[in-house]
C-alpha cells in the first residue's frame, strides 16, 4: 500500500513543535523554507516545516511529535551530501542539527571524541591536531560538512585510501528512533557486543533513525608528510601511474586526480601551481615516520617518473602543500570558470579498470558532445566526472541526466558500483537495479523496519519506487531539477 | 534428534547428491547439543536449497566452519541442521592490483593468506588455529586478534557479502570495491552475528600488502601496573606498534614466556620505519627488551582455546585503555591474563577443578561490557554468556525482521535471540 507522510496538516503540530524546541526554532512561513529545499545543488523539494533542536532530548520529543502526527522526518546537517539524501522529498519534518555542534569530549588518553552530529568535519580534526591526533576521514568539503552527515552517509575523502571511511572511525551513536526512545549503537570501545548496529546506521542515509552523539576514534597525526605533483601527458599514464604505486606495495596517504579541464578551471581564477599545458595531474601524499617518508616517498616518486610523467615536484613548504590541497578541493567551485552548470556524478571503479572507464568516459563526453571534467580520489578508484553544461540551453539538461546514466553503467560494468561517498539519496535510486537484485533490496528494506517500522525516517530515499519509497516521487524530474540548478558552491 | 520428514526435505532439495551425512551428527554438536543432520553443500545453491527446505521444515541450522570457536555463544535451542562449510572452500577472485580477493566462506584463515601471498599480499586477521579457522567463521564471530590495534577488525576489511538468509534466498550486499555507498551495509551486521541474521557464503574483503619485514619484542615487569604504564606510554607514540599484549606469568609459562609480566611488541612495516619503533619501544619498555620468535603471537591467541591445556573458562572484557587495570584489578594469582592495551579487550583465564557453580562465574564476570568466550557447556543454562549488551530490543527487532522462525542458530545470540 502506497502511502504519502507528507502533508502536516494540523496546526496544532507546529504549536506542539515550539513547546520541545522553543519558539523561533520551528521554521513554518514558505519563503523561510526555502532555504532548506536543496542539499548542496544536487536535487530539490521544500520542507513544510523545519525544526532546529539543540539537544538530544529535544531531537527525541521531535521524532515522538512526528510518530505522534504521523508525518516524516528528514534528518539534515550541513546540506552538503550532493545525492538528495537531505532533501524532504516527501514533505514533513526536517530536523536541522546545525545548533547541535559541540564537541563534547576530546578524550587524549583513548584516542576519541564525542561530538554532536552538527560539528563540522574540520573543526573536530582542528580540535584533535591540538593534541597530536587527527579525525582521518577528510571529504573535500570538510570546511562545511558536519559529522551528523558524515555518518549518514559513510564519507569518505581523499585519505580513505590509507585510513578507510566513516565506517572504520565510529565507535558509537546515540540514535533516537521514531517511537521516541533513544538508544546507544556500539560505544566507546572498538570490540563490541551484539549485533554491529552502528555499522549499518552508518551509511543508512537517515533512514534509521536520526543520531544525536557520536563517538569517533582519533588517530595520532603523522610527524612527516610529503606531498607530491606528477605530471601527466595524459589520464591514462596517470592511471597507470596509480597502479604502478599500489602494485609495489605501496599505500600512499591519499592519491588524487585532476585533469586537463579542471586544471584549466582551477588556474582560471587563482594560480594555484598547477601546470597549465597538463594533461593530467596526480597529487600523492605520503605520511608517516620521517625516515619512512623520506623512503617511501622516494620510491613513490621514482614509480611516477617511470610511468612516464614528465615532471615530478614536491611542496616545499606547508604553504605549498596547503595550495595543493586548496587547488584539489577547491577544484568544484571552480568549475563555474567554465560552464554555468555542471553535475557531478559519484561512481566507483575497480583501481585497475580506470584507465578504461575513464576511456569510456570521454567516449561519452564526445558523443554526447559535451565536456566533462575529472577530479577524483584515483586511489581508491572514486571517480568524480563533472558534466559541464548550460541549461539555457534547449535540451541540455535531459542530456545531461542520460551522460549521467551511462557513465555509472560504465561503473557498473567494470565491476564497480553507482557511489562511493555521496550515497544514493533521491538521484540514483533508480539504478539501484543495476548493482542489487529485488531480492538483496527486500533484505535492505527488512532491516530499516527493524530499526525504523513505519519507515518515516526519509521516506522515498535509496530504494526505487514500492510502498513507503515516496512512489510519488518521480526520479527523472527530481533529476531534472537537480541538474538545473547545480552550480559552483558544491565540494567533492 | 532426527526428523524423518525433515530427512526427507534435505534429499528433495539436494535431488539425491550426497552431501547428507548422519553418521557425523555426534562430531558435530554444539555445546553438547547432537546435531539432527549435517549436510555439507558444495554449491551456493545448495547451500540455499538446504536452509529453504529446513525453513519451510521449522528446522533450525547451525553454520559449522572450522569448529575451532563453536564453543562461542549460548547453548543453541536446536540444532537440526548443521550446514558444514568444508565443501565451499575455492578463493573465488583475488585481484591483487585492486588489492581485493574474495573467499568461500569455508577457506580456512591460513590457506587463504596462503594463496595471497603468492603476490605478496594478505589478510591480515588473526584467529585461534588459523589452519582450521575459515573465513566465514572468523566473519561471522568476528573475531580479532593482538594485530587488530595496527590492522583493525574483521569488520574493517569486509566489503561484500553473499549470504543465505533464514528463507533459503541467496543475496548480496557490498560488492568488490573498496570504496562503496550503495545500500547498507548488511555485510556489518552479518559480521559478529553469529550466524543468527544470515549464513556466510562468501565474503570479499580489501587485502593489504604483506609488510617488508616482522619483528616481535618482549620485555618483563615485576608488577602489572610497571607493565600497563610502559604499553599506554608506548601506544601514545606514532611510533607505536602493530600489536601489544601483557600477560602475566600464569600465561606466560604456558607460552613460554616465563614468569612475571611481560610485555608483547609487533613492529611490522618498511624496515627503516621499523628500526625506529623498535627504538621508540625500547624508550618505553626499557632496556631489558629482547627479540623473540614471532610464532608468540599464535600461541597467544590459541591460549585460550588450547584443548589440552587450555583454560575452563575465558572472559573476554571490552573496555577503554585507560580502563584495562581496573577491568583485571580482581585477578587472583592463579588466573590467566591477557591484556591487549590498545584495544581495550582483557581476557582472563581461569582452569579450575571439578564443578564451576553460576557464582563462581558471576564473581569473574560482572564489571563493564563481558563475553563468557569458552567454558563448559553445562554452565552455560541459566546465563548469558553475553553479558548485558546495550540495544537488545532494537537487535531482537532486526532478528525478527530477518528470522521470523528463528531456525538461524536459535538461541546463541545475545539475549537469547
Amino acid at each position: 500500500m502506497a502511502r504519502g507522510y507528507g502533508l502536516v496538516r494540523k496546526p496544532s503540530i507546529f504549536k506542539k513543535l515550539e513547546t520541545v524546541v522553543g519558539k523561533g526554532y520551528v521554521i513554518s512561513h514558505p519563503d523561510d523554507l526555502l532555504v532548506f529545499e536543496y542539499d548542496g545543488s544536487i536535487d530539490k523539494a521544500v520542507p513544510q516545516a523545519v525544526v532546529f533542536p539543540v539537544s538530544m532530548e529535544e531531537v527525541r520529543r521531535v521524532v515522538a511529535v512526528a510518530q505522534e502526527f504521523d508525518v516524516a522526518v528528514v534528518g539534515r546537517g550541513s546540506g552538503t551530501g550532493l545525492s538528495g539524501g537531505a532533501i524532504a522529498s516527501a514533505g514533513g519534518l526536517q530536523v536541522a542539527l546545525t545548533r547541535m555542534n559541540r564537541i563534547l569530549e576530546m578524550d587524549v588518553e583513548n584516542r576519541l571524541a564525542v561530538v554532536e552530529p552538527g560539528v563540522i568535519n574540520l573543526q573536530l580534526d582542528e580540535a584533535a591536531r591540538k593534541h597530536g591526533l587527527r579525525y582521518a576521514p577528510d571529504p573535500s568539503s570538510q570546511r562545511a560538512c558536519s559529522i551528523g552527515g558524515n555518518v549518514a552517509e559513510n564519507a569518505g575523502g581523499p585519505h580513505c585510501l590509507a585510513y578507510g571511511v566513516t565506517s572504520n572511525h565510529v565507535l558509537g551513536l546515540e540514535v533516537a528512533l521514531e517511537d521516541g526512545s533513544v538508544t546507544w549503537l556500539g560505544g566507546r570501545t572498538r570490540e563490541t557486543v551484539g549485533y554491529d548496529l552502528r555499522g549499518v546506521f552508518v551509511g543508512s542515509e537517515g533512514t534509521f533513525g536520526i543520531a544525536t552523539k557520536a563517538v569517533v576514534r582519533l588517530l595520532a597525526a603523522p610527524p612527516s608528510i610529503k606531498t607530491y605533483m606528477a605530471v601527466f601527458r595524459d589520464i591514462e599514464s596517470a592511471c597507470e601511474a596509480v597502479s604502478s604505486v599500489i602494485g609495489k606495495g605501496m599505500v600512499p596517504a591519499a592519491m588524487e586526480m585532476i585533469d586537463a579541464l579542471t586544471i584549466k578551471a582551477v588556474q582560471n581564477l587563482h594560480d594555484m601551481g598547477l601546470p597549465k599545458d597538463a594533461g593530467c595531474v596526480l597529487l600523492v601524499e605520503v605520511e608517516g615516520l620521517r625516515e619512512e617518508v623520506e623512503e617511501m616517498g622516494g620510491e613513490v616518486e621514482g614509480v611516477l617518473r617511470k610511468s612516464g610523467s614528465r615532471e615530478v615536484r614536491w611542496a616545499e613548504s606547508a604553504a605549498e602543500r596547503e595550495r595543493l590541497w586548496r587547488a584539489r578541493k577547491g577544484a568544484l567551485g571552480a568549475l563555474g570558470s567554465l560552464a554555468p552548470n555542471y553535475y557531478l556524478v559519484d561512481g566507483v571503479a575497480p583501481r585497475t579498470k580506470l584507465a578504461s572507464v575513464l576511456r569510456q568516459v570521454s567516449e561519452i563526453s564526445e558523443r554526447y558532445k559535451t565536456p566533462i571534467a575529472n577530479v577524483f580520489h584515483a586511489g581508491d578508484g572514486n571517480l568524480h566526472p563533472c558534466i559541464l553544461f548550460d541549461e539555457r540551453e534547449a535540451g541540455s539538461v535531459e542530456r545531461v541526466i542520460e551522460v549521467g546514466g551511462e557513465i555509472l553503467k560504465v561503473c557498473v560494468e567494470a565491476g564497480g558500483s553507482l557511489s562511493g561517498e555521496h550515497g544514493i539519496g533521491l538521484e540514483k535510486k533508480a539504478y539501484m537495479p543495476l548493482v542489487f537484485s529485488e531480492e538483496d533490496m527486500s533484505v535492505m528494506r527488512l532491516v530499516r523496519e527493524g530499526f525504523s517500522p513505519s519507515g518515516r525516517f526519509n521516506p522515498g530515499k535509496i530504494f526505487p519506487g514500492g510502498p513507503m519509497d515516496g512512489d510519488d516521487i518521480d526520479v527523472r524530474a527530481m533529476q531534472k531539477r537537480a541538474v538545473s540548478v547545480a552550480g559552483p558552491g558544491a565540494h567533492v | 534428534m532426527q526428523r524423518p520428514s525433515l530427512l526427507q526435505s534435505l534429499k528433495t532439495a539436494l535431488q539425491g547428491k550426497e552431501v547428507i551425512y548422519q553418521k557425523k551428527r555426534a562430531d558435530y554438536s554444539v555445546d553438547g547439543v547432537e546435531a539432527g543432520v549435517v549436510v555439507m553443500p558444495g554449491s551456493v545453491e545448495e547451500a540455499a536449497s538446504v536452509v529453504e527446505a529446513a525453513g519451510r521444515e521449522g528446522a533450525s541450522v547451525v553454520a559449522y566452519g572450522g569448529g575451532t570457536k563453536m564453543g562461542m555463544g549460548n547453548r543453541p535451542r536446536g540444532v537440526d541442521v548443521v550446514l558444514g562449510m568444508e565443501r565451499l572452500n575455492r578463493m573465488v577472485d583475488h585481484q591483487p592490483g585492486d588489492m581485493t580477493a574474495t573467499f568461500e566462506a569455508g577457506v580456512p584463515l591460513s590457506e587463504a593468506n596462503r594463496r595471497l601471498g603468492e603476490k605478496g599480499q594478505w589478510l591480515p586477521l588473526q584467529s585461534p588455529m588459523p589452519e582450521r579457522a575459515t573465513i566465514g567463521g572468523i566473519l561471522a564471530t568476528a573475531y580479532s586478534g593482538p594485530m587488530a590495534l595496527g590492522y583493525g577488525l574483521p569488520r574493517d576489511w569486509v566489503i561484500g557479502m553473499r549470504v543465505v538468509n533464514a528463507d533459503g534466498r541467496v543475496t548480496k550486499s557490498g560488492g568488490k570495491v573498496v570504496k562503496n555507498v550503495t545500500g547498507y551495509d548488511l555485510h556489518k551486521l552479518y559480521t559478529g552475528s553469529l550466524g543468527t541474521l544470515g549464513i556466510i557464503l562468501e565474503a570479499t574483503s580489501k587485502v593489504a600488502p604483506r609488510p617488508q619485514v616482522s619483528r616481535t619484542l618482549v620485555a618483563r615487569f615485576g608488577f602489572c601496573r610497571e607493565a600497563l604504564e610502559a604499553s599506554r606510554g608506548l601506544l601514545k607514540d606514532y611510533a607505536s606498534p602493530q600489536a601489544l599484549v601483557v600477560v602475566n606469568g600464569v600465561v606466560g609459562n604456558l607460552v613460554g614466556l616465563g614468569d612475571g609480566w611481560t610485555a608483547v611488541v609487533m613492529v611490522e612495516g618498511r624496515s627503516v620505519g621499523v628500526e625506529t619503533r623498535v627504538v621508540k619501544a625500547r624508550e618505553y619498555l626499557g632496556e631489558r627488551m629482547e627479540e623473540v620468535d614471532e610464532g608468540i603471537w599464535q600461541r597467544l591467541v590459541d591460549m585460550p582455546w588450547r584443548e589440552k591445556d587450555g583454560p575452563t573458562v575465558c572472559v573476554r572484557y571490552n573496555v577503554t585503555t585507560s580502563k584495562v587495570g581496573e577491568a583485571m584489578e580482581s585477578a587472583g594469582a592463579e588466573d590467566g591474563v591477557i591484556v591487549d592495551v590498545g584495544m581495550g579487550v582483557v581476557r582472563r583465564l581461569w582452569w579450575m577443578e571439578g564443578d564451576i557453580s553460576k557464582n563462581d562465574l558471576n564473581m569473574v564476570a560482572g564489571r563493564g561490557e563481558w563475553v563468557v568466550e569458552r567454558c563448559p557447556p553445562g554452565l552455560k543454562e541459566g546465563i548469558d554468556v553475553w553479558g548485558e549488551a546495550a540495544s537488545v530490543e532494537l537487535m531482537r527487532r532486526v532478528k525478527a525482521k530477518l528470522d521470523p522462525k528463528g531456525i538461524l542458530s536459535p538461541g546463541r545470540f545475545v539475549g537469547g535471540i
